[in-house]
């Protein structure tokens, strides 16, 4: 196990709940990541006392998931980081909605996420395209102009 | 009544210790509440009796059921927090089978729930689950022999959206039934 003894199979050390976790990590082909944040999850969820939590999960858990401490959780930083802010962001989106943006929101991520793909896109043409083929960074939308072998090595 | 035998023992327990310390020691270590029934069993409509006028066969809607129950929680959790000792969480069975609404209900009363597999039914609902973190504890196997076959089961969807999901045994009292298959499900795999 990634996480030595994940404080909820100490509690329930029947086989049901190992089984459980096994079976899921075979069927549902979750990595060792996965499984230490379902057992955070666990933990959360839990109806332990908060003495044994913070000891289980960082002084800081009451704070949110980013907060939790990483040498005990074994959920990386990033992935906490990464489910904390797209939670962030749905619930300001709701909050914007809420306050009747809809449509000037919606107009804003297309522009935005528009710039960002172009941006990648150039980033592409201009690093892998192989010279001579099409104009360089010049391109109409659609599927177009980059080469299958661009990450071919050489 | 059952809604009295379970709650007025709890409430003098809380309120008299020295007269109750058997139930008054039990209830420290108490951490929640589960209701468990067949969901998909036919229900009456969701009325407005109290549970003392209800004298039907029938089994009273679940939404009613839960709003009761809740009820009585919420009446002993401020009790006792008023005294400075432990309150109880309400974590139901719910979203196994049956109506999709059930998990309407827990939404607004349930802390956190067991199952929910039906919410892959209720976009909007899953939505409502995932803003405010609604905790989900699935059991792909237990699901597995009951409702949902694995390749079904909406848990890899969950996860990877953010909902609050984790994984449990299936309850105590069925383990020993299902542990031979399971132990057979598991080498399949």
């Amino acid at each position: 196990m990634a996480r030595s003894p994940p404080p909820c199979f100490i509690r329930r050390s029947d086989d049901p709940l190992l089984e459980e976790y096994s079976v899921a990590r075979a069927s549902f082909d979750l990595s060792m990541t996965d499984l230490c944040e379902l057992s955070r999850n666990s933990v959360l969820q839990s109806g332990f006392e908060d003495k044994l939590k913070k000891e289980w999960l960082g002084e800081n858990y009451m704070k949110g998931v980013k907060h939790c401490d990483v040498q005990k959780t074994h959920v990386p930083y990033i992935r906490a980081k990464f489910r904390a802010e797209h939670l962030a962001l749905e619930h300001m989106l709701i909050r914007l909605m809420a306050a009747g943006k809809k449509d000037q929101i919606l107009k804003e991520m297309q522009l935005q996420y528009g710039i960002a793909r172009n941006a990648h896109r150039s980033i592409l043409h201009e690093n892998f395209m192989l010279s001579g083929s099409g104009g360089q960074g010049q391109h109409d939308d659609g599927d177009d102009g980059i080469d299958p072998n661009i990450f071919a090595p050489g | 009544m059952m809604l009295q035998n379970i709650f007025t023992p709890m409430v003098e327990a809380t309120l008299y210790p020295e007269k109750h310390p058997k139930v008054a020691e039990l209830l420290k270590h108490v951490v929640g509440f589960d209701s468990v029934d067949d969901e998909g069993n036919p229900e009456a409509g969701c009325g407005c009796e109290t549970p003392r006028e209800w004298t039907g066969d029938q089994n009273p809607a679940y939404c009613w059921q839960l709003y009761y129950l809740w009820a009585n929680i919420k009446v002993i959790n401020n009790l006792r927090k008023s005294k400075g000792l432990n309150t109880f969480a309400l974590r139901p069975h719910a979203g196994e089978t049956g109506d999709v609404m059930h998990l309407a209900a827990t939404y607004m009363l349930a802390d956190s729930i067991n199952h929910g597999i039906n919410l892959d039914k209720q976009v909007t609902l899953q939505h409502l689950y995932y803003l405010d973190q609604v905790g989900l504890s699935i059991s792909p196997l237990s699901n597995n022999f009951l409702f949902r076959k694995m390749k079904d089961s909406p848990f890899p969807k969950f996860f990877n959206r953010g909902l609050n999901v984790t994984l449990s045994g299936r309850p105590a009292v069925v383990s020993h039934e299902v542990s031979e298959r399971s132990e057979r499900a598991l080498m399949k795999t």
